[in-house]
């Protein structure tokens, strides 16, 4: 199946439950394109042993020709972030503090996948302690990207979004804190989404900011997201965070495209800073958007100018108070870019964490306010491409800037909402880089957004392409 | 108001004496040094919000989205 699409999730549970397809054979597909190509490009800190993930897809066989019901992800081969605790694998974050390190148990969302059958083919890498948009990392070496390796994959769900592009896995597990789900999705070329804070639970998944992390799928369709998200969601006792909301039949209902639908375009800070090749592809989608039927207008929310520093100083202070004790005895194994990360936070003042959280709820009302005019937001994902391994700085419009900057510019603003937001391939650079679009929605209203991008993706054929290395 | 001139030196210093004297929290001058130009950035985002009007805003202490 070398270079070949991957079936969907739902191709493979209907072909697995007649008979169509060998859950056996999906597997030998996606474990022998990791043999292929993992060592280039990085997306494994741990794998499953062949044999025995050939004997849980010919035991899944078993079963559905036995007639016994299968669970939703029956047979799905799917990779997990490496900060998502697992009972029988190592769960490192990347980093050498952490590395050999054992959690003995699953996190709720991985629980709630094996129950659902998926079947777990190892921890992939994060950029180190999910806190940076690269997965660059020093201990774990440099993850690249599968349309030019020569590019960073994007992060912190780096090996997420690699292994989901090449085909090694047909879904994989993220965690968004400023962007991490979407970064790597966009410039990989895949589906991903944030769900709501709250909607799915993040007991047993390592923190980087209580207050702006959430955990979601990316896929490589947003039908395969659908899936994923049907058995990550749902209320957990166990997570101080999570929400009881009813969770709607996302599975059933994301083919059920909405007729009439209001796209707004933010005024600010969005549209500031993009990348010539982007704007085009983002400028393209809206045309489609608008071919559908959607009206698209312009809202504002007119504070985001304050948002990086909300973010900055949300992030920074809870994810050094996080990590305060093992920095007091494992800095020197802490990778250098992030020990200055937490070496900040430390300086912070407690007033200016408060400053952060009562801007952060300034910028919430306005984003209401924007949501009484329209039903989702629609912006480019990342304004730029994704940039070289070795580079630091981009040119927007003969503007330098921090690459880095730019990477989370138009993402972290809603971690601080904690609104959903997905991501779908819309294009690609004349140098074969993918670009992508963001649909922001309501909170909780992940099913609205579900549809919106399925209906793109009737519609466009970005998502189904394989990258060359593939 | 807005203060994104940070004194290089008066920032280390301070910064050093809130590490040591009130987080309990020292480190080596090295570490202090690399961290300044980004806990300058951090900070520089962070004084740009004194330009906005809070005083309605009760801060986002437990974070829930409404429905």
């Amino acid at each position: 199946m070398s270079g070949a699409l991957p079936p969907s999730i739902r191709e493979a549970r209907d072909g697995i439950r007649s008979g169509a397809l060998s859950a056996v054979e999906l597997m030998e597909a996606c474990l022998d394109a990791a043999d292929r190509l993992d060592k280039k490009l990085n997306a494994f800190v741990t794998r499953v042993d062949r044999e025995i993930l050939l004997q849980q897809a010919a035991d899944v066989e078993r079963q559905s020709k036995a007639g016994i019901e299968l669970g939703p992800l029956a047979g799905i081969p799917v990779a997990i972030k490496d900060i998502y605790f697992t009972s029988d694998l190592p769960t490192t974050a990347s980093s050498k503090v952490l590395a050999g390190h054992r959690t003995n148990e699953d996190a709720t969302t991985v629980t709630k996948l094996r129950q659902s059958g998926a079947l777990i083919v190892g921890k992939v890498q994060t950029h180190e302690f999910a806190y940076g948009p690269t997965t660059v990392n020093e201990f774990a070496g440099p993850s690249r990207n599968p349309w030019n390796p020569d590019h960073v994959p994007g992060g912190s769900s780096g090996g997420s979004a690699i292994a989901v592009a090449t085909g090694m896995c047909l879904a994989a597990t993220g965690s968004d804190t400023g962007g991490s789900i979407r970064h790597p999705s966009a410039f990989c070329g895949i589906t991903g989404l944030k769900p709501t804070y709250g909607l799915v639970s993040r007991r047993g998944i390592l923190s980087l900011s209580w207050s702006l992390d959430h955990a979601g799928p990316m896929t490589r369709t947003v039908d395969d997201a659908a899936f994923m998200l049907h058995v990550m969601a749902g209320f957990d006792a166990l997570d101080p965070g999570s929400i009881e909301v009813p969770i709607p039949d996302y599975v059933e209902g994301v083919g059920q495209a909405p007729v009439s639908l209001r796209v707004g375009i933010p005024r600010e800070h969005f549209l500031d800073l993009v990348d010539g090749e982007v704007r085009k592809a983002f400028d393209a989608s809206l045309r489609a958007l608008e071919s559908f039927g959607w009206r698209i207008e312009e809202v504002s929310i007119p504070n985001l100018r304050y948002a990086l520093g909300a973010e900055l100083a949300i992030i920074s202070a809870e994810a050094s108070s996080y990590h305060r004790e093992m920095m007091r005895v494992r800095a020197d194994d802490v990778s250098s870019d992030i020990r200055k990360e937490l070496d900040s936070g430390m300086v912070l003042l407690a007033t200016d964490y408060l400053l952060g959280q009562r801007v952060r709820r300034i910028i919430i009302e306005e984003f209401r306010a924007a949501f009484q005019k329209v039903d989702v937001l629609a912006t480019p994902t990342i304004p730029i491409p994704a940039p070289r391994i070795d580079q630091k700085d981009v040119h927007i419009a003969g503007q330098a800037i921090s690459a880095l900057n730019a990477i989370w510019r138009n993402t972290y603003p809603v971690n601080l909402t904690g609104s959903p937001a997905l991501c779908i391939p819309c294009g690609f650079t004349e140098g074969g880089l993918p670009i992508s679009l963001q649909l922001i929605g309501h909170n909780f209203d992940e099913l609205t957004l579900l549809q919106a991008g399925h209906r793109f993706q009737l519609e466009t054929d970005w998502h189904s392409r394989m990258p060359p290395v593939a | 108001m807005a203060n994104r001139d940070l004194n290089s030196d008066a920032l280390l210093v301070a910064c050093d004496a809130v590490l040591r004297e009130i987080a309990g929290y020292p480190i080596t001058p090295d570490r202090l040094n690399a961290a300044l130009p980004l806990i300058r950035e951090i900070l520089s985002a962070i004084r740009a919000m004194d330009e906005l009007d809070v005083s309605a805003s009760e801060p986002m202490t437990t974070f829930r989205p409404v429905a």
